[in-house]
Formats: C-alpha cells, structure tokens, sequence
C-alpha cells in the first residue's frame, strides 16, 4: 500500500517535471527567436559584417574551394570591395547576385540553384531518406509477425543493469523482491586491473595533452628560432649598417656581421662581408674561404662571385678562378653600379690568365 | 645511396607482399601447413620494406639529397629539420609512402594479434587480403607516383622546400600521420570482414574484434580531422575551420560510417542482428577511405587541401576502388544467405531500434556528404552547366540530420534492449530534460537569440546530461575506475561529441567581424576586448621573413602578420589568435602601413567557444581509447571451444538496462551471490 | 542455419531474406559503377573551362590608368577588333604566350585592325607587371583596372576576350592564345560582317 503510494506520487511528480521542461523549452525557444518578445536574432549589423556575409555566398573563381570571403586572391578582394560598395549603395542581395551570375555563371554561387540539375541535388536524398525510413517501417512490421521474442531472450541469457529499478517505473509486475527494496542491490562488479591502468593512462594523456598545447601556444605554434629584430628592419638594418661601417670601423662591422652570422651561420650577405674583411685585413685565405661558403649557401647572390673575385685575383693570384668569377657575376644579373667595374676587373683578369 | 635504398626497399616489401599472398593463396588450395607458415612470415619482408624506404626517404630528406625529384622539389637548404622531416608527406609520392607504412605496421600487428590462430582459414583469408592491400600500393609507388624518382638532368644545389602552408605551423607534423593512422586502421578490419564472408564466418566474436579495431581506427580518425581543422583555422587565414572542403568530405565519408559500423555492432553482439548492416558498413568504410585517397590526389575536384595532381595516381586508385567494390557485393551477393537474421525486433521503442534509425541517420549522412562532392561531376558528365555545391548545400542538409542525432544520443543510452515503455523513458530521461530545460532558459536570459543555436544547445544539453547520468550511474555502482570501460569510454565520447557540437553552433552563430584601423597605441574597444597597436616588426629565420604588427589585446600581444619564404613565390598569411575559454579573437594583418607611423588595418574575428571544438576532440579520442578496454570474456587472441555464440557472455561493464520481465530472476542470482557468467 | 531455439522459424524466411540482400547489392554495385564511370570520364577540375556568359553581349567598359601613364577605356578602341587580355606576371602560362601576342601586334597594328589591350590581374603587382611587359617589348596599352576582373568574370589566368569593332564579345579563352588562331578569328569575323563597326 505504502508502496503504491508512493509509486503514484512518484509518477505525479514525474510528470509534472515533464511537463515544466515543455513548457520552457517552448518558451524559450520562442523568446529566443523572438517571437515572444525579448529581442530578435542578431542579424550582421556592420557594412563589413554585411559585405562579409553576402561575399560568402560566392565562389572566389580564380581559387580552388574558397569563398570570395574566406580568400585573398586579389579577384576575391574584388568581389568583397565592389560588394561592399554596391551593399553601402543600397542595392539588393538579388541586384547583386544577378550581376555576378550574367558575370561569371551560375557556377559562382556557393549555394546550388534549385532547380534544372539542383533540382535532383535537393531532392534526391530527401526522397532517399523518406524511402529508407518507409523500408524501414515495412520490415518492423514483418518483423513483429516474425519468431517470438523469447527465443531471443534464452538465447542470450537475462540482463544485468547499473539502472536502478524503481518499481513503479515498469508495469505493474509483482516486484517483491525478497529484502531488496526499491533498489535491486547487485553489488559493486570489481573493477579489473586494465580498467585502473587505462584511467591512469588516461589521466596521463589529458595532462600531457595540456602541457603540450601549453607549450604550443607559448611559441606561438610555429617551429621555435628566428632572430626577431626590434623595428622594422631587423637583419637589414644591421647588414646595412655594418656594410657602411666597413670602410670606417671594421671591427665593428665584423662584430654585426658575427652577431648576425650567430643567428643564422649561412646568411650570405654576413659570409661575404666578413670574408672581405678579412681578405682586407691580409687573412686572404680566411676570406676566400668565407666566400666560397657564402656562394655555397646562397648560389642566387651574385655578389659573392664578385669579391671572391677580386680576392682571388688582388690576394690569391689566381686569375683564372678570378675571371671565372666574374663571369658568373656578370652573367647572374650585376649591378648596374657594379656592373662597369666587374668588366673592367674581368678584362684584367683574363689578361693575367693570358700570360 | 638514398634512391637505391629507397628503392630496394619499395621492392622488397611489393615482392614481399606478392610473394605472401601467392605462398598464402597455393597453401590454401594445397592445404600445406610449411606453405601456410612461410606464406605469414613474408610480412615481415613488407614491414622491413617499408621501413628501409622511409629511412631512406627520411635520410634523403635531411641531408639534402638533391638527386631525388621528390626531394629537389620539397625541400631547401633553409628548411628548418622538423619541416625536412615532415616534407615526406607533403606531397603526393611521399604521401604515399607514409601510407604505405601505416599499413604494414597495422598488418603486422594484424598478424601479432592473431598469432595462435594463424591456420584458421578465416584468418588465412584475412592475411591474403591483406597483402593484396599491401601489395597495391608498393606497386602504386613502384610503377606509377615514385618518390625514388632521380632527378631529370643538373642536380640541383637548392630546392623550393615545401609548400609554404606547410610549413607554417607544427601541426603539419601531426595532422597527416593520425590522419592516416585513422584511414588506413580501417584496412585491418576490411581484411577480417573478407576473411569472415569468404569463410562464413560471420558471427561473433570476430565481429567484436573487428569492432574494437574500427574504434580504434575511429579514434585516431576523428584526431586526424579535428586536428586538421584546427590546423585550417590557424593558417587559413578567414576563421573557419570547416567548409565542406571536397578533401575534408573524403575523410568525413568513413568517419560517418565508421561511427555507424561501430554503434550498429553492439545490436549484433548482443542481439544477434543486423549483420548485413554491419559487413556493409565495414566494406563501405574502407571503401570510402579508397574512394577518399583518390579524390585527394586526382584533381577531379577543386580543393585548397589536395595535392598537386600526378597523372597517373588517379586512374589507378579509382581502378582499385572499382575493384574492391566489385569485390565486397560479391561477396555480400554470395554470402547474403548466411547473414541470416535469428532474432526480430520487438518494438521500435528499444535500443535496437535507436540504433537502426542512427544507421540510417548516418548513412543519409553519408549520402548527402557524397552526392554533393561528386555532384559537379555527374552535371560535368551530363554536359550540364557547371555547378558549384558549397557550404550552404551540406550546411542545410546536414543540420536535421545532426539535431535528429542529438536527440538520439540522449534517448539512446537509456533504451532497454527489446523494447522499453513510455514510463521507462519518462522516468529516466527526467533529469536529463531538466537539465535541457535549464540550459535553454539560462541561454535565453543571458541574451542569446537565434532558433537555431538555441535549439542545438538544448539537444546537446539533453544529449549531454543523458551522458552524465550513464557516467554517475557507472561511477555509483564500480567506482571512478568504470569510466575507463567499455560503455564509460562510450559515454565520455558523447560528452566529447557535445561539446563540439555546442563549439560549432556558437563559434558560427554569434560571430562578430571588423576591419579595425588602428592606429599606434591608441586602444580600441571591439566586442569586449582592448586591442591596441604598437608597431611593426619583422622576425627572419631560416628561409623565411615574417612581416608582423605587433597587437596587444587585453594585455598579451599577439602577431598577425605574413610570412614571405625565401624561395617561393607565394606569401602565407600568419593570423594570431587569442584563445581563451569562453572567446577566440582572430586577428588577421589586412595591409602593411606604408610607414612605421602609419595606422595597421587589421581584420578582427571574435568567435565564442572555439577552444571547445579542440577540447571536445580530444576528449573523443580519450573515450574512444578508453572504450576499447577488452571484455571480461575470452578474447578471440585465446583458442576457444564454442563459436556459434550461442553461449555469448555478457558484458559486465556494460550498463544493460533491466525491464520488469527479467528482474525476478537477475534478483535471485544476485541474492545467491554469483557474480560473473563467463 | 543453427538448431535450438531458433528451430521454429519458418523456412521461406531466408530466401525472402537473401533475395533482399542479394537485390540491394547489386542496387549499390550498380550505382556505384555510375560513380566510378562519372568520375573517371572527369577532366581534371583545372583543366575544366566553362564557356563565358559575356559570349554575344557587349563587352564591358575597361577604363583606367595606363601602366605607363595615360588613361586607356575599351570604347576608345570601337572601330577596331580588341584582344582584351588578362595577365600577372607571376603566372607562367602568361608569359608563355607573349610571343603570340606580341606577333599578333605586330601585325595588326600595322594594319590598324587589332589591337590588344592588356589588363592587370593584380593591383599590388603594376610596377613588376609594367618592368615585364617593358622587358618583353610589348608596346600596346596595358591598363590597371580591377574592378574589370570582375565585370568580366574572371576566372583563371590567362584570359583572352576578343571583343568585335562593334563591342560585341565574339571569343573567349581561358589559356594561351596562338596567333594564327587569333588571325582565323579575325578573318571570321570580317566574312560575318564584323569588320564595320
């Protein structure tokens, strides 16, 4: 008595639950589409926001799968300055798109037309869907007419359940359960060894799955190195000045030179200044071999070739490799400052290799 | 050195893979067990194959070896080292190989695991299958894409490096390896599913083992993608990190039926039914990894993920699909008899019939996924006006399919088996309502509008607290332990899958954008957040320049700039992102002042919840990892007597749900004290 | 089929059930050999190009600042047949064809029946795209204005339109033109009656 008591209580409250939760899902879904007062959805307020908005629904046609949103082709740009110009004039979404379209083809537009062959596009999986639902109801119903359900149920034996089974959840069904109560006491099931170990794992990987992402952001996600130069010049900042100093202070153009050369030891600009330097200051060998490694590393700087050239040919004596050089030089895109003087050096040289 | 290396390698292990399966197939016919044995140790001819070319590919890569094309054109001398190494994938013939190894580590483990039953014919076949696998993409590198290829004419002393976007961010050293670590995992379970239809052998627990390799599989899958997403939404530049992309659609294609094999596994072991579902979903997801490679490397459809297009990859991957689809139907064709179904379904109103509809909810998915990335093709074919289906297509039609598969993630777990009452479900979703109703009216109060976002953070709440409520009962009955099980595991990936969806609808919903001119340290109020100005600056490493504003937003700077490369025409732009919990500020440098005075235009995105999406997929993979924790019954690694799983135990950890029928008699054993049936 | 409890099922289930299996195969075998025919018959999608909806209408205005100072607009030009060509100088394919298009010039402005009118892709890219086309000797009017990428609905570099004396677009290209094509073209046109404006 007691008990069904209780169990009718219990479904009282159940559904007065259910009931509540109806009620505010549609309220709330009404207030918040703003049906029933309370604001109205947030519609794209600025003109960027706007222009953004409509971009989108095209292609960027010169790209392979952006919108002319998401793209910066200068195509793309474009389309998002004359959209946003057109919007800020006030023309229509429908204006808008019939100029692109007699531009560019129905191709254009993100959203497929819905109809010729958009027609199958739209139609056919909703069609597909209702059929294999419409399957589907068929073959429960012959299913229902099939075999019992017990067999099955022998066959794979009774169910065990972490459910509580409050008693006045099922039908009306003796639920007398000897000493049980509203609960079917089962036990705690022991808990095997992998299970401990693959929380432990688990736990493991959460915390260095954090630590990584930690440290991921902390350098900003791209391979760590690279020498920052506060302002806007950096490197060239420093080469240039250590370039102008070469003549007046040579130390301390080695100085930047080395300072440079310490962040990236194939930076050819540094390579070749210092080997000039030094070729300079009588180590002619150093520097010759600091220029060697400077048209290694970098094979598109012509300069180098230069000054090795008039190292070899001013220090090392040999004009032939000197020549050699300044053919190269002049067939790899000289100076025009520079130009007059490798030709003369050239004539020089090949005149010494001559005799 | 590298390109003989590398060479022999790839050699070995086609031979290796031929040869085994020819030894395999003759031993079958001639039912020779020395055959048989030396047929299985081939394997590991592939496997050192495999690894001798990626050494070799790897060493070429680092040291510079300008004598392979693959090398003179995907790598430089300023390339930093992480970017050498991950240059073998970042173009098509490498690619290749890197699948190439995955899949015969993957067919090794294959044969470790089911070392002691090795002359089972089912198995036997499986391994046949197998190499045939193994074999067609040694072959696919060897006769038409190879990265061995030497060089045409002058070897070159410098290379382009890789395609700037790919070496921009760290994640290029992780998204593509867990990518095909998932893709090419769904290779062992096709191989016992061949295996198992050749045979006959359709029935438990091959089909458990199966399931618990396409979790797995599935697990690295969904990492692959989230992290691809991830990747997109950092260099990319626009904010977005999903657009239907005909690449990202190919891997989405077996991640759909991927999910539906694995849910739709559970009614077969614990019902018996649905064994033709199952067999197609297994075929057809690999199917679709094979259908998925070739639209990444063919160039059929435009796409800013694929790779640059190899003439003759494409023929003969769509080839290989024809003919694993000629070959999967027949077999179904043949066997179809065999997937007789023993049991019937009682009610639609069961978990059973929750996990049919999510087969189909899945399959429609799937459907639509593949009709709009193949549709420009078909009007191509017909010599139609040519069509472009985008975002909006897939968003609108996908959108009542993933609210429907909300609701059923909530209502789902709680199903009995064989059929449940009105009260039942009234009574046990109870909390899980209240819950969805609370978070709608909170949402509702705190102003956010919109009936779409509204609703999917109602379904997802109602999704989410049915979760919980497994997880609390799990936890009250076997402690904080039971979450790392088997039904635990699949709970946490619901919670997982929650959460994404609550990321994607209010990252999309309640965007904000701006073009700010800031000029220099002047604060400006966008949205909540400071940012102000301070400056140009340029950071140069090797190979590259990156020309970048320094931002500070809300006290931390950040640097949205773009990045030149030293030998490649193209600029990347490089977007900073302030990532917090509840908001990402994405900055983009839209136009380098002229002078150092002058003000920055920057491109300002703020989109809530963001960090969420990465979150949630990592908590997807968690619970996918952990629900791969073996049964408590013999596992099919052990010889056993019975197969006709007529006396299948049942599975301790899983919450199985109680109707009044069976409580009398659950009770008395209870009460008797045994507490295990294996 | 296995004994025990399942003893009881009727016989004509498992026919019903393999021809359903049987049938749905060979549905999907089918479809998919529709698939794989439609793919494989694909051209590469960079390959694919559509034909121009500008094909038979006036052609849109050009006008803007000449590379080399000046102001250029497509209607000073009506009377005489027009290459209007779309170009950056990043892109290979169009510095492969200024050959062609220089022979093209040479001859027809000879004759004072064609001429080619070169428009920037690129906006940030003039003072390179001007060093080029000084550096390849072309001497006809190149002109920067974007928004024409649009009205011409641009969608891949090179782009050729030749537009008739009466402002009618009468050809598209989406590729590297040829010269002796461009003169075909031409002498079409006049047998059509085009050459008047």
């Amino acid at each position: 008595m007691q008990q069904a008591q209780s169990a009718k209580r219990h479904r009282w409250a159940l559904s007065l639950l259910w009931a509540a939760v109806a009620v505010a899902v549609a309220t709330g879904l009404l207030v918040g589409t703003g049906a029933l007062g309370g604001g109205k959805e947030r519609s794209p307020s600025s003109l960027y926001e706007r222009t953004l908005q409509v971009a989108g629904e095209y292609r960027c046609p010169v790209c392979e799968g952006q919108t002319a949103a998401a793209s910066e082709a200068p195509e793309a740009v474009e389309i998002r300055d004359l959209v946003g110009g057109w919007l800020s004039e006030g023309r229509s979404q429908a204006q808008i798109k019939s100029y692109l379209v007699e531009r560019y083809g129905p191709s254009i537009l993100e959203r497929p037309p819905s109809s010729g062959e958009g027609l199958w596009l739209w139609w056919v999986p909703v069609v597909v869907i209702l059929l294999a639902a419409g399957g589907l109801g068929v073959a429960l119903h012959r299913w229902r007419k099939g075999p019992a359900s017990a067999a099955a149920t022998t066959r794979f034996g009774p169910e065990r359940s972490a459910e509580p089974a409050t008693a006045p959840a099922t039908r009306a069904q003796s639920m007398a359960l000897p000493g049980v109560g509203a609960r079917v006491a089962l036990g705690k099931a022991a808990v095997p060894r992998y299970q401990r170990v693959a929380f432990g794992v688990g736990l493991a990987f959460i915390v260095l799955a954090g630590a990584l992402w930690f440290v991921d952001r902390a350098s900003g996600g791209r391979v760590a190195g690279g020498t920052v130069s506060g302002g806007p010049t950096g490197i060239g900042a420093e080469l240039e000045q250590a370039a102008s100093e070469t003549s007046t202070d040579p130390a301390a153009a080695l100085a930047l030179y080395d300072r440079v050369l310490a962040n990236d030891p194939t930076e050819a600009v540094a390579l070749t200044g210092e080997g000039w330097i030094y070729a300079q200051a009588g180590f002619a060998a150093k520097g010759d071999a600091l220029l060697a490694e400077a048209e290694k590393d970098d094979p598109s700087f012509a300069l180098a070739h230069l000054y090795r050239g008039f190292v070899l040919l001013g220090y090392e004596r040999d004009p032939q490799g000197a020549a050699n050089e300044f053919k190269w030089y002049l067939t790899h895109g000289p100076d025009a400052s520079l130009e007059a003087k490798a030709r003369a050096a050239l004539a020089i040289a090949e005149a010494e290799a001559g005799r | 050195m590298n390109i003989a290396l590398g060479e022999s390698g790839l050699l070995l292990a086609f031979l290796g893979a031929v040869g085994g399966a020819v030894v395999l197939s003759a031993g079958m016919a001639r039912n020779r067990a020395s055959m048989l044995r030396a047929g299985e140790s081939y394997i590991w001819l592939v496997v050192a194959g495999a690894v001798i070319a990626t050494f070799a590919m790897q060493r070429a890569l680092i040291t510079h070896d300008f004598t392979l094309a693959y090398v003179a054109s995907n790598d430089s001398t300023f390339t930093p080292l992480v970017y050498r190494v991950t240059a073998m994938w970042s173009d098509l013939s490498g690619s290749v190989l890197l699948w190439a190894l995955m899949l015969s580590g993957y067919l090794a483990f294959m044969w470790l695991r089911y070392r002691r039953r090795s002359q089972e014919p089912l198995v036997l076949w499986a391994k046949v299958t197998g190499y045939v696998i193994a074999a067609f993409f040694f072959g696919l590198m060897l006769a038409v894409s190879n990265p061995f290829d030497r060089v045409h004419g002058a070897v070159p002393t410098q290379g382009p490096g890789p395609n700037p976007l790919l070496q921009d961010r760290l994640l290029v050293a992780f998204h593509p390896p867990m990518l095909y670590l998932g893709l090419v995992g769904f290779t062992v379970p096709f191989c016992l599913a061949v295996g198992g239809l050749v045979t006959g052998q359709t029935k438990e627990p091959w089909l458990q083992e199966g399931r618990r390799w396409a979790i797995f599989s599935w697990a690295c899958l969904t990492a692959g993608l989230v992290l691809g997403a991830w990747w997109s939404y950092q260099v990319l530049g626009w904010g977005g990190y999903w657009s239907w992309d005909p690449v990202e659609n190919s891997a989405l294609l077996p991640w759909l039926t991927g999910t539906a094999f694995i849910h739709s596994a559970m009614v077969q072991s614990n019902r018996g039914m649905l064994r033709v579902w199952n067999l197609s979903l297994l075929l057809a997801t690999f199917g679709l990894t094979i259908l998925g490679t070739f639209f990444t490397r063919s160039g059929v459809l435009d796409s800013v993920h694929d790779f640059t297009n190899d003439g003759g990859v494409g023929p003969a991957l769509l080839a290989f699909f024809a003919v694993t689809v000629a070959i999967c139907t027949g077999l179904l064709i043949w066997r179809g008899d065999e997937l007789h179904v023993p049991g019937s379904l009682q009610s639609a109103i069961s978990r059973e019939g929750a996990f049919l509809a999510n087969n189909l909810l899945f399959a429609a998915f799937a459907f639509v996924v593949l009709l709009g990335t193949v549709f420009p093709l078909i009007v191509q074919a017909l010599n139609g006006p040519s069509l472009t289906v985008g975002a909006p297509f897939f968003d609108t039609m996908t959108m009542p399919i993933v609210l429907c598969l909300l609701f059923l993630m909530a209502v789902a777990p709680v199903l009995p088996w064989q059929r449940a009452s009105g009260q039942l479900l009234r009574q046990r979703l109870a909390w899980p309502a209240a819950a969805s109703a609370l978070t709608l009216v909170i949402c509702v109060a705190g102003g956010l509008r919109g009936f779409w976002p509204l609703l999917v953070f109602t379904l997802a709440a109602f999704a989410g607290g049915s979760a919980l409520r497994q997880l609390w009962l799990l936890t009250r009955r076997s402690g904080p332990f039971a979450l790392a099980g088997r039904s635990g595991g699949g709970m946490v990936v619901h919670l997982g899958v929650v959460v994404i969806a609550v990321a994607f609808a209010a990252s999309h919903a309640y965007q904000h954008q701006a073009q700010l001119l800031l000029d220099v340290g002047k604060p400006t109020v966008y949205q909540g957040q400071t940012l102000v100005y301070r400056g140009m600056r340029t950071v140069e490493s090797s190979g590259r320049a990156v020309v970048e504003a320094v931002v500070d937003v809300d006290g931390h700077e950040y640097f949205p700039g773009v990045e030149e490369f030293a030998l490649s025409n193209e600029s990347v732009p490089s977007p900073a992102v302030r990532s917090t919990p509840a908001l990402d500020v994405y900055l983009t440098l839209a136009d380098s002042p002229a002078k150092a005075t002058a003000p920055a235009a920057i491109d300002v995105t703020t989109e809530p919840m963001v960090i969420w999406l990465w979150v949630g997929g990592a908590v997807v993979f968690l619970g996918a990892l952990m629900s791969l924790a073996p049964s408590r019954r013999a596992g099919v690694g052990r010889p056993r007597a019975a197969e006709d799983g007529a006396t299948v135990p049942i599975e301790v950890d899983e919450p199985l749900n109680l109707t009044g029928a069976e409580l009398e008699p659950v009770a008395a054993e209870a009460a008797s004290g045994s507490a295990s049936r294996t | 089929m296995s004994g025990g409890p399942t003893a009881g099922i009727v016989a004509p289930a498992p026919v019903r059930r393999r021809r359903v299996v049987m049938w749905s195969a060979i549905c999907v075998a089918v479809a998919v050999a529709v698939l794989i025919a439609v793919i494989a018959s694909a051209q590469p999608s960079s390959e694919v190009s559509a034909k121009s909806p500008l094909l038979g209408n006036t052609a849109p205005a050009i006008s803007g600042r000449g590379l080399e100072g000046g102001h250029y607009t497509l209607s000073q030009f009506h009377g005489r047949w027009v290459l209007v060509n779309f170009m950056a100088t990043w892109c290979t394919a169009c510095q492969k064809e200024m050959p062609q298009l220089e022979r093209f010039w040479d001859e027809h402005s000879k004759r004072g029946d064609a001429v080619v009118l070169t428009v920037a892709d690129d906006p940030t890219n003039l003072a390179q795209l001007r060093s080029f086309l000084i550096s390849k000797g072309a001497h006809w009017p190149a002109v920067d204005d974007p928004a024409a990428t649009v009205s011409y609905g641009l969608q891949g570099l090179p782009t050729s339109f030749l537009v008739a004396p009466d402002g009618v677009v009468y050809w598209y290209l989406l590729g590297e033109v040829q010269a002796s094509q461009l003169d075909k073209l031409l002498q079409q046109g006049a047998s059509l009656g085009l050459g008047q404006a």
